[in-house]
Formats: C-alpha cells, structure tokens, sequence
C-alpha cells in the first residue's frame, strides 16, 4: 500500500507541470468558436506569414545543420578546456533575451555595424528576409550544436581509433562511422532548433524589422494582428502550432526511420 | 562542533543582528515622514508620452507623498487590447481618439477628455540621405520605417500620405522597410542608421536632435489628439480624479508644452 | 631474420596521472602484457598506435621507424599499418559483419569494387564466419564477435598485431574454446603481436613471452617459467600462483 501511495505522489508531482504546460495550448485550440478559427484563417496576414515562416526556418535549419554538424563533430574531438570554453561561449545566444540578440547582430551587422560596411557598404544587412534566416540561425544553432556534440561524445572513442587504424580518412571516419551512429541525437538537435526559429520574435522584430511577405513570420504576425483583434491573433496562433506539431512529428518519423535503417 | 557552543551562539547572535539592521533600514524607508498607508495609483498611458509623464509624476509625488504611482507605457493599441481582457488600471491616456472611444463604448472608462495635442514629424538620419531636405524628397530615400496601422502614429501617417496625394503615398509605401509597433521603435531604427527616414511624433523628433527633421506644413500635419479618461473599475477614482485634475492644470499644461506637444488652445487650420 | 621483423620501442609519455617509461624489443613472437589495474596496459597500446602523444618516442616495426622524437617523425595511426582489436571488440554496430569487414578493405585501398568483395569473402572464410555475414553485429555472441574483429584487423595485413583483452568480455565456458581459435590465429601469424591480460591461464597459453607492466613501467619481462622461478615484484608472485585468477575454476 505504501508503495502504490509513493508511486502515485511521484506521478502526481509530474502531472502538475504537465497539467501545466498543456492547459495554455488547450485554452488557445478551445477559447474560441470555430467560426472565429475560419475567420482568422482568412485574415490578410496569415498566408503570407506562413510562407514566410516556412521557407526562412527551412532555410536557417539547412544552414544550422550544414555548419552546425562539423561544428559539433570539432567539438566533441577537441581537448576537454578548449573545447568547454568554446562551447560554453557557443551557448550565450541562448541566455541573452532575444530582442538584445536582435541589437547585438544590428551592432554587427547593421548600416553602421562592425561588419556592416563589408556585407553592405550603402546600405545595411536588416531589413531583409537574409536577415530573418540570420536572426533564427542566431538563436537556434546552440540547441543543436549542443545535442549534435552530446550526441558525438556519447559514441565510443576507440571506433575512431579502430577505423584510423584501417587508414580511413578523417572525412571517411566522419561520414561513415560519426553520422550514422549520431543522427538519432543530430535529429534531435534539429527538431530543437527548428521550432525555436519558428517561434523566434525579438531578434526578428529588432534586426528584420516586420513587413508583410519580406520579414513578418507567423509569431510577428500574430502579434500585429493582437494589437487589435485578439480573436484574429489566437486563430493565426492555432496555425503556428499546428505548423510547429507538424514538424515534430515528421522529425520524429524520420528518426525512427533512421534508428531502423541505419 | 560539539566543543564550541558558545561560538555557534555567538554566530547566531551576528546573524540576528544582522538581520535587525536590514529590517530596520528597509522599514526607516517607508515611514519617514507621515505614518499613513501607500496608495498606489497606475497609470496606462501611450508611449509617446513616457518622458512627460515621468516628469510630471515627479510634480505630482512632490505634492502627493504617499501615493506611489506607477506608469505603463505602450502603444494605445497595445493598452486598449489588455484592458479590454481585464487589465485593472486607474487612469488611461491614448494617443488618439479611436481606441479611447471604442473602450468609451464598451463602458471601460468614464468620459475622456482631451488633454493635449501632437503632432507628426519625419525625422532623417544626416550622414545617410543628407539630400533628404524637404517632403517631397522623402520618396527618394531607400529605407522608411513607419508605424502599423493600428498603433496610432501609424494611423496618422496613414492619413497624411492620404492628404500628400495618390502618387506620393505610393512612392512612400515601395521604401518602406519595416512597420513598427510604437513611435518610440522608429526612432530607434533611424538613430540606430538602420532606417534613413521614420515618421515619428514631433515630441519624438525633439527628443533626438542629432537626427535632421523635415518640415511639414501645418494645414497637411494631421492634429493627433490625446484623450484622457479614468477607468469605471478604477481601485483610486479619488487619486486618478487628481492626476487628471493635475495633467490638466496650468502645471501640468506648462510642462506638456516645454515638452513639444501643442496646447489645446492653438488652433492651426486643417486641411478639412 | 626474424629479429629484425620484430617490434621495438622506447616510449616516455605522462597520460593523466600516469607516467609511463617502456623500453622493450620482441621478434615476430606473441607477447603478452599483464598487469593490476590501472597499470597503463591499454594506454601502452594507445601509445604504440599513435593515439595518444608521447614526450619521447621512438618506435620501429618490422624495418620501418613510426615514430622517433629527435627526428620529429611522427606518423598518423593511420599509416602506421598495425592491427587493433579494443576490448569489447569496437565492430561498428550500425554496419553488418560484411559491411565491417569490408569497411577495413575499403579504407585503405582504392582498389576495384569487386576484388575488395572477393578480399572481404576471403576474410570471412578464413574466420569461419561466413554464414554471419549480413547480421547485424550486435546480436553476435562474445565469440564470433571476436572473430569479426580479429577478421576485421588481419583483413589489412598488418605489420603488427594488438589485443586488449581479447577473452575477458566472454564468459567462462566460452573462454576455452575461443582461446583455443584466438592461439591458433596467433600462431599462423608472422607478425609481431601483443596481447594484453590480466588473466594468468590465458598469459601462460598465447604468448612466447609474458611482460609485467606496473605503474607505467616493465617491472619485469620473461618466460611464464622464468617468471615462475625467479618472480621480482608482489604482483609476479601472485600471478604466476594464480591466486588472481578466475578461470582456474573452469579448468
């Protein structure tokens, strides 16, 4: 009896913060008539923001994972105090708040940006989709940087030794041996880093700045349409999750595709 | 451990004391001067009205001591959209009459009042587009930043480039660059060189000299009027009558117009 | 003829705490290391391959020098053509037993797709694992485990041969015959081979000459019947009496 008592005090504990996390995302599908669903779905800014969203974190996911993956593989080699240093440096866009994010890369970026007068010298970096990608690489590379370069140094080390002592070239070892014993944790790392371009705002506002079709994403978009019609931001809302599920969970397909088929 | 009791007495004592100090400075903070409890007043007011605000709460603690007042600033759109689900506030004032009046008429707040006036202006970053010098340069700039059309300053821009003409309004909108959500974010963008041109409040350009500023003529300058109101559900209608008592009064006007926001008596014709 | 197809080194290298001086030379014999725990038996074979970096180094197989610190030759593990087979056998898990074995054949040569088949073919008969060759590696037992890896390792005709513990990853009643298969390999080979135990029946079986590592250094290097009569340090005396091993009870 005591020991079914303990059980259910430990499942109940968790519950309650899933209770929580679930509830908000409940009330957002439930608060409002369905009408008001098909409604927000035809409201101007909807489409436009999808695309948007859809082709800018497609495009920062690519960049992330191309750049992200040798990125964790050097990490995961390198010597333990250079390699932590570095890491823990490629974490800081995760703590700085995003619109300080957004300041940071016009600092960098922008018209009169440390690297702005190279990038572009008449005029500036913001303003522009390129922009938008930049501001969602930004914040979501650390998420998979840090589960691709986990999922690197959870292999075994002596599989590396053992194919050097075949003679296989370090790009061999890497795409033949590395990838395919990471890619459960690199799909991970890019499930992570792609709904946090999706839903990624301060950054975006600060350096893309927000105009229809251009550099308003679904998250900008929502909040525009809040500034007056809350009915039209929580339908535009639904759809940002909607969209967000969706891509989890053909994530989640193509990782067990890859853990059966490897 | 067991051999030093006295020294964990002691320890403790320090710890006591210590906590004494801090409670006892905390509390000399609060009661200096008159023992009665502190009444918070809050005010929702437009953003654009931050600066003078704060300048006159100071004015108003002055002559209120016990009153502790606390200022929310955002665009009038924003304000509007979190009383309209509940936000409890004592006082309202927006920077246009189109969102005051639809809370006037779903019965948020008691009747408004006009307390003062803006005005637009277009404000331009020197080094980037020193040939910007007059309004109908303003097209050939590369990058305008303006605000969306909900938030009021958006709306009156709106209105203005309606009045400058079909071929005008057009050429504007192909450079614009991003819309905004308060006058305050344009600001920043043309300071920051980002924007080369951003249609600001007049107050706003003021506040920037180093930005160069456009002239534009009276009679095309839309007359943004600001209203103010105390909220039906006001914790303090007392203290917010007295805040609007002092916004309206010869103090607080004196303090608006040394701000740049046009008096209420100045009347500059308009274009309709 | 045969001396100068051995294995000669002399390395001097600080790998965490453990600092590690070995000077030794073997022929084309079979040698095995033994030592406690912690000794440094595999960082020794770790060094050997090039794995680790060593303070001073200098080290000969067969006619070609692989590392010498007063020259600065250093050559990558992967040049340095010799066999390794890690404790628990390190065979790719994501690869078949085909697969890993021609992932060996593959790496080295660039040669024609389908003379490194038949190579890979060869191999798999020679180690009598044939009939495993699409199985996926992990649902091996101990045994053909290890006659993947040691396939795997001979497959490139290495100029030398390391096992880190070949038998101590199976259990008792396999450990016999797979001993028996493992000194069989061994004795076909005309390469200079170590091996690594703590076990002192398996020490006594596979090698020619046993090496006693401790702290990092050779206490002491000789026949099983040397050690037995004239032991020089604690550990030697237990081990030759075989008080530390477990296997006796299988026997």
């Amino acid at each position: 009896m005591r020991l079914k008592f303990q059980k259910y005090i430990l499942h109940a504990v968790g519950f309650s913060l899933a209770a929580f996390l679930m509830f908000p995302v409940l009330a957002l599908f439930v608060a409002s008539a369905p009408h008001g669903l098909l409604a927000g779905l035809q409201h101007p800014l909807v489409w436009p923001a999808l695309r948007l969203s859809i082709f800018t974190t497609s495009s920062s996911l690519l960049v992330v994972v191309l750049l992200g993956t040798p990125l964790a593989w050097s990490l995961a080699q390198s010597k333990r105090t250079t390699g932590q240093l570095v890491e823990t440096l490629l974490q800081l866009p995760l703590v700085i708040p995003p619109s300080v994010a957004g300041i940071a890369m016009l600092l960098a970026f922008g018209s009169r940006g440390l690297l702005g007068a190279l990038v572009h010298p008449m005029g500036t970096s913001a303003f522009t989709t390129a922009a938008v990608v930049m501001a969602q690489v930004f914040v979501s590379a650390p998420l998979f940087i840090q589960s691709a370069s986990s999922a690197f140094r959870r292999m075994d080390s002596k599989l590396i030794v053992v194919a050097q002592t075949f003679g296989a070239s370090p790009f061999r070892i890497f795409f033949r041996v590395a990838l395919p014993l990471a890619l459960p944790g690199l799909a991970a790392g890019a499930a992570l880093s792609w709904s946090r371009a999706l839903g990624e705002f301060g950054a975006t506002l600060m350096f893309a700045g927000n105009l229809e079709g251009k550099t308003q994403t679904l998250p900008l978009a929502i909040y525009t349409a809040f500034q007056t019609d809350i009915g039209a931001a929580q339908a535009i809302s639904i759809i940002l999750v909607l969209v967000a599920f969706a891509l989890l969970l053909l994530v989640k397909v193509f990782m067990k595709k890859a853990e059966k088929n490897p | 451990m067991k051999n030093n009791p006295s020294l964990l007495a002691s320890c403790l004592q320090k710890m006591g004391l210590c906590a004494a100090l801090l409670l006892g400075s905390n509390c000399t903070c609060q009661n200096s001067t008159t023992p009665a409890q502190q009444e918070k007043l809050v005010v929702f007011a437009a953003a654009s009205l931050r600066e003078v605000f704060n300048t006159m709460g100071e004015s108003f603690r002055r002559a209120h001591p016990n009153v502790e007042l606390a200022f929310h600033f955002a665009g009038s759109q924003e304000l509007r959209a979190q009383m309209e689900y509940g936000a409890v506030a004592d006082v309202f004032a927006s920077a246009d009459l189109h969102h005051m009046e639809r809370l006037a008429q779903q019965g948020y707040v008691h009747t408004p009042t006009i307390f003062t006036q803006n005005k637009l202006a277009v404000v331009v970053e020197k080094a980037s587009a020193p040939h910007i010098q007059t309004l109908a340069d303003v097209p050939s700039a590369s990058r305008i930043v303006v605000g969306i059309a909900e938030v009021p300053v958006g709306q009156y821009t709106l209105q203005l480039l309606t009045q400058m003409g079909e071929a005008f309004k057009t050429g504007i909108e192909a450079k614009i660059v991003s819309r905004e959500f308060s006058a305050k974010q344009i600001l920043a963008k043309v300071r920051m060189g980002e924007a080369q041109v951003g249609f600001v409040y007049w107050t706003d350009a003021l506040s920037a000299p180093e930005l160069a500023v456009v002239p534009i003529p009276d009679n095309l300058n839309p007359v943004a009027q600001y209203p103010i109101a105390i909220l039906r559900n006001s914790p303090h209608p007392l203290l917010a009558q007295a805040w609007v008592r002092f916004v309206l009064s010869e103090a607080g006007q004196s303090i608006l117009e040394s701000a740049g926001f046009v008096p209420l008596e100045a009347k500059h014709p308009t274009g309709n | 003829m045969r001396k100068q197809r051995g294995l000669h080194m002399n390395i001097s290298a600080q790998v965490g705490s453990l600092e590690v001086e070995v000077a030794l030379g073997m022929g084309s014999e079979t040698l095995v290391l033994a030592g406690p725990n912690g000794a440094g038996k595999t960082t020794l074979l770790l060094l050997l391959l090039g794995a680790l970096p060593c303070k001073k180094a200098h080290i000969q197989i067969g006619e070609t020098l692989v590392a010498d610190s007063a020259s600065n030759l250093h050559v990558p593990t992967e040049d340095r053509h010799i066999g390794y087979v890690p404790q628990e056998y390190a065979l790719f898990p994501h690869l078949s037993v085909r697969e890993n074995v021609a992932f060996a054949l593959r790496s080295r040569s660039s040669q024609k797709k389908s003379l490194v088949e038949k190579q890979v073919e060869a191999a798999l008969q020679n180690f009598g694992i044939a009939a495993l060759a699409d199985k996926k590696t992990c649902i091996l037992s101990g045994g053909e485990k290890q006659r993947v890896a040691l396939s795997r390792a001979l497959s490139l005709k290495p100029h030398a041969l390391l096992l880190d513990e070949p038998l101590s990853a199976l259990d008792i009643c396999t450990r016999k015959s797979t001993r028996e298969f493992l000194l069989g390999t061994l004795k076909n080979l005309s390469v200079p081979s170590i091996v690594v135990t703590h076990d002192a029946a398996e020490a006594r079986m596979l090698g020619q000459r046993i090496a006693i590592m401790e702290s990092g250094k050779i206490t002491q290097m000789d026949t099983w019947e040397a050690l037995s009569k004239n032991p020089k340090s604690a550990f030697v005396e237990a081990f030759v009496s075989g008080s530390n091993c477990l296997t006796h009870k299988c026997e």
